[in-house]
């Protein structure tokens, strides 16, 4: 009895495991790809109602390009185009071969050309300081300060460096148009050297539940001054290529009151995105949270309005039509 | 699935049966088995590993982390009492359709478990103990592919039903044996095998929420259990250990164990299924005066 216990113990203990959990899921096969793919948007995406999105009917459109023997390229042609149909550059597939984007930006006319700016208004013997590219306009008080992008760090000491130089400027210039985003830390930690006081700038709200509008409980954005502070007039300039981390900036801009947003409307993309994968290994990504305005509102994830609007022709190579207003402003 | 489950859950409860019905008292005090360890132990393991963590991925990652322990163990044939820390360290990848990911792992485990003599019979070679284990695992895993979700932390909690079964198989005395033409004296020694099962009872789990990524980022907040979730019960799991122990003339001992650990955190579609075999060496010391 205790030999026939003490085998029947260990076989038990030592059997596949495989037994124990769910059946391995991975699969190439594309409709359970595109099933999956369809069914994580339709639980987990954030702006279905803004957007005014049928999911149901997207998915009976792209549906019928299924097919069992459709090739990789093929069905990651069907499924990025899904994707897109959510209109957010927050929205990727990536695969080995090919990454799936939308191009907020290409649907906007190109408002920003840095060469122009080097030529007509900073010369090629700039500053470059961190992540700011940044220097004195020609015969002019104001200083101008580029930042292409929030992945690089921004540093207080940069900034510092940067206020410093331009404390007898009329202003500064801060021009975020064709930034892409990076990391919302960065954002944060300049937009805190804007302030004097702790501000709220608006509320973010993470779904909760696989219904259109299961949202958890809107939280507000809050930032805390550093000490650090440019006590002059300050003008953004952003454009449809400012996205995610720079519509961010962009949105919380609005409360301050020594800042101006000039150019164009943003690229949008407040909402945060996750990371997840398919049956075929292949990633994916879309928002899963909403930021709100001051009012509640999530209409900005469609993008950022500026306080004044101004477009650039490029075609003319010896101005920028946006810089140029923000420098009026800031001599007015 | 069905069958491996009825059998686990069967046998402590025959153990508790037999229990009850065993009709004679054993003079274990006279057995000549089962010396009373009580040890401090450091263990190295090498582990196979394999993590499903459905809120990311429907994908098994594998891999072959290394794994230390460090803990006490007191060992008699009426009771055992035991507290390990065990940190399991290493790679999980996946390699399907042309798309490879890889990401780290770092596992945390204290278990503490109290377990006490049964009778089920006479033969004081063989031991039976049932008690209950208390377990908390931690994992941390980061996979850049996963984005924004690369960074899961996840703790699992579990109250087990523990049982042993312990098989003395020390030589009691010098024995004259003979290989092919080879005549020797095998001298006494002391060693046994355990085999411990583990069925839990209480699952309860720590895990990010249904969107599982952390907004914490956009709130401008360093809270990194934003949104987790607490489940008390939920999901299941099993462990089981195969002990084979040998004692030094110096009272010390040696240990090499195969262990099995596998769970699933909770039966929502976003569960966590991870499964941790080890082969491990553990050295014993005494530290019974």
């Amino acid at each position: 009895m205790r030999y026939s216990l003490f085998i029947l113990f260990v076989l038990a203990t030592l059997a596949c495991e495989k037994q124990l959990f769910k059946p391995d899921q991975a699969s190439v096969n594309p409709q359970e790809n595109f099933n999956h793919l369809w069914e994580a948007c339709r639980d987990k995406y954030a702006y279905f109602d803004l957007k005014e999105i049928d999911w149901n009917a997207v998915r009976d459109s792209f549906q019928t390009a299924i097919h069992p023997n459709m090739s990789q390229d093929s069905l990651f042609n069907v499924l990025g185009a899904m994707l897109n149909t959510l209109k957010d550059d927050h929205t990727n597939l990536i695969s080995s071969f090919k990454t799936s984007f939308f191009g907020v930006e290409y649907n906007a006319p190109d408002n920003f050309d840095f060469r122009i700016i080097t030529d007509n208004y900073i010369g090629s013997d700039f500053v470059l300081s961190g992540a700011f590219a940044h220097n004195f306009i020609h015969n002019q008080p104001v200083g101008y300060v580029r930042l292409s992008s929030f992945g690089s760090p921004v540093t207080f000491s940069a900034i510092n460096f940067i206020f410093n130089r331009y404390a007898n400027a009329k202003g500064i210039v801060l021009d975020i148009r064709e930034n892409g985003g990076g990391a919302v830390s960065n954002a944060y930690r300049l937009l805190s050297c804007f302030i004097t006081q702790e501000t709220l700038f608006g509320y973010s709200r993470i779904k909760n539940g696989p219904e259109i509008n299961a949202f958890g409980t809107a939280e507000p954005i809050k930032l805390q001054p550093t000490g650090l502070y440019y006590n002059k007039p300050i003008v953004v300039l952003t454009d449809r290529g400012s996205y995610s981390a720079s519509s961010l900036f962009a949105l919380a801009c609005k409360a301050f009151p020594n800042v101006t947003l000039m150019g164009d409307t943003t690229g949008g993309g407040l909402g945060l995105p996750n990371g997840e994968q398919l049956p075929n290994g292949w990633t994916y990504r879309f928002s899963i949270t909403q930021t709100l305005d001051l009012n509640m509102r999530p209409d900005f994830e469609m993008g950022v309005p500026p306080d004044v609007t101004v477009r650039t022709n490029l075609e003319d190579r010896t101005q920028d039509a946006v810089l140029d207003s923000a420098v009026a402003f800031l001599l007015r | 699935m069905k069958h491996i489950f009825s059998t686990l859950l069967l046998f402590p409860l025959l153990l508790f049966k037999l229990s009850l019905s065993g009709q004679e008292q054993v003079d274990y005090k006279n057995a000549p088995a089962f010396d009373t360890l009580s040890c401090i132990t450091i263990a190295y393991g090498q582990t196979y590993t394999a993590l499903r963590d459905f809120a990311t991925s429907p994908l098994w990652f594998t891999g072959y982390p290394g794994s230390v322990s460090i803990g006490h163990v007191y060992e008699s044939a009426q009771r055992q009492s035991n507290i390990q820390f065990n940190f399991v360290f290493g790679n999980l990848s996946k390699l399907y359709n042309g798309s490879f990911s890889e990401g780290s792992l770092q596992r945390f485990m204290v278990d503490y478990r109290e377990l006490f003599q049964i009778n089920l019979g006479n033969n004081p070679r063989w031991n039976y103990q049932l008690g209950a284990s208390i377990n908390a695992t931690a994992n941390y895993r980061v996979n850049g592919a996963f984005q924004n979700n690369r960074e899961g932390f996840d703790m699992v909690g579990t109250l087990f039903l523990s049982g042993k079964i312990g098989w003395d198989l020390s030589r009691l005395q010098p024995k004259n044996k003979k290989l092919f033409w080879f005549e020797y004296t095998a001298r006494r020694r002391t060693q046994n095998l355990d085999v411990l099962g583990h069925i839990g009872l209480i699952n309860s789990s720590y895990r990010n929420g249904y969107a599982y990524t952390s907004p914490s980022a956009v709130l401008n907040e360093d809270e990194f259990f934003k949104n987790y979730e607490f489940r008390l019960l939920g999901g299941y799991r099993f462990s089981t250990a195969i002990n084979f122990t040998y004692q030094l003339h110096n009272k010390n001992a040696l240990r090499f164990s195969y262990l099995w650990d596998a769970y699933h955190s909770h039966n929502g579609n976003e569960a966590l299924e991870m499964t941790v075999h080890t082969l491990q060496l553990a050295l014993l010391f005494n530290v019974k005066k």
